[in-house]
């Protein structure tokens, strides 16, 4: 890299460095350094910790992902509670009278929705369990993936077979 | 006082990192002056060095847990340095606007008009090394000339290889040599060399 270059250059330059360096180089100044000082103090009270927190982040992590694992595969899932249903109308209101004929020729609206209100239900009684008994089974796959390679006792040792 | 004076600065920054705001005082003390001295060269203003110099011992101050003994404390706290200067020039050229263009005038024959400011700016090496170097080219050869840093250290205040280093030095001084040829400080063998060069060179 030096080839084309005589040996003094390099000394000539250092020596033209050093020298115009040391030409006007600064002397100590309390009052600069109290100033800086000053500025540390306002700045920052306190050294923050950097490190430390990444180091602990990882960790904390793991053990909240762990705990949650945990909690979804030991609480199996129930169907939805759904609120209470509103009181479908048993009774119509009015004068008989009024409403005689169409009452006669087709039934009546309270029966029509009690009757499709009693078939809601039974479809959401069949299709709930099975739904949410494949929620189970993700959760408990899932339960597996995450502690076993952690080498941690697994809650259910089985996956349940449907 | 008497027993941290003794210490050396790698001991004196595990102090700090341990609370000691006594031991990082210290090291304030010992590393002003040459940080000073760099800046000041570094940047054009007096004012801005020691604004950069602050907020240099600032920044070592709030990351002053990031700090690892294998390196020397000169080297990081140069190192934080190097990084706010060149952090304070983009600001300060952002500021200046783009209508005035490149942050460093090209290096080419003077007008007339400056020739005087030509001549006596050559008298001063770091004037010149302003003004024709790049900003690690800067650092690196007052690193390496002035605070007689090795090579190794400088490639941590750089973030480069020890490669890359050579290669700036090599550039600097290739850089340096014509224009410090003219001056009164080069036998007439080197100026002699120079001209070789540049012929060669096709300048």
């Amino acid at each position: 890299m030096n080839g084309e270059r005589p040996p003094f250059v390099q000394d000539r330059i250092a020596r033209a460095a050093r020298r115009d360096a040391l030409r006007d180089a600064p002397v100590f100044c309390d009052t600069l350094h109290a100033r800086v000082m000053d500025a540390l103090r306002v700045a920052v009270f306190r050294p923050r910790v950097v490190g430390s927190a990444r180091i602990w982040m990882l960790p904390v992590s793991i053990a909240a992902a762990v705990l949650v694992a945990t909690a979804v595969a030991f609480n199996p899932g129930e169907p939805t509670r759904r609120p209470p249903r509103a009181a479908l109308p048993t009774a119509t209101t009015g004068s008989p009278g009024a409403s005689g004929q169409f009452a006669l020729s087709a039934p009546p609206v309270s029966a029509a929705l009690a009757s499709w209100g009693r078939r809601e239900s039974a479809m959401e009684a069949d299709l709930g369990p099975a739904h949410w008994a494949g929620l189970d089974h993700d959760a408990r796959l899932a339960a597996r993936y995450i502690l076993e390679p952690l080498s941690l006792p697994s809650p259910s040792p089985k996956p349940s077979v449907r | 006082m008497t027993d941290l004076a003794s210490v050396t600065d790698e001991q004196l920054a595990r102090r700090a990192q341990g609370g000691c705001a006594r031991s990082f005082e210290l090291l304030v003390r010992r590393f002003q002056v040459p940080l000073l001295h760099f800046l000041s060269k570094r940047l054009r203003s007096p004012a801005d060095a020691e604004d950069v110099l602050q907020e240099t011992f600032v920044r070592a101050f709030q990351q002053i847990a990031r700090y690892r003994e294998r390196w020397r404390f000169s080297t990081w706290i140069f190192t934080i340095a190097h990084r706010t200067a060149v952090s304070h020039h983009r600001k300060r050229m952002s500021e200046a606007g783009r209508a005035r263009g490149s942050a460093r005038p090209e290096v080419s024959p003077p007008p007339p008009d400056r020739r005087m400011a030509e001549e006596e700016s050559r008298l001063r090496f770091w004037e010149l090394a302003r003004r024709v170097l790049t900003d690690e080219q800067f650092t690196a050869v007052w690193l390496y000339y002035v605070e007689e840093m090795p090579t190794r250290q400088i490639t941590r205040v750089l973030n480069c290889s020890w490669v890359s280093v050579k290669t700036t030095l090599y550039r600097a001084r290739r850089r340096l040599e014509p224009h410090l040829a003219r001056s009164e400080d080069y036998p007439a063998t080197f100026q002699l060399h120079c001209g070789l060069v540049a012929v060669r060179s096709g300048r």
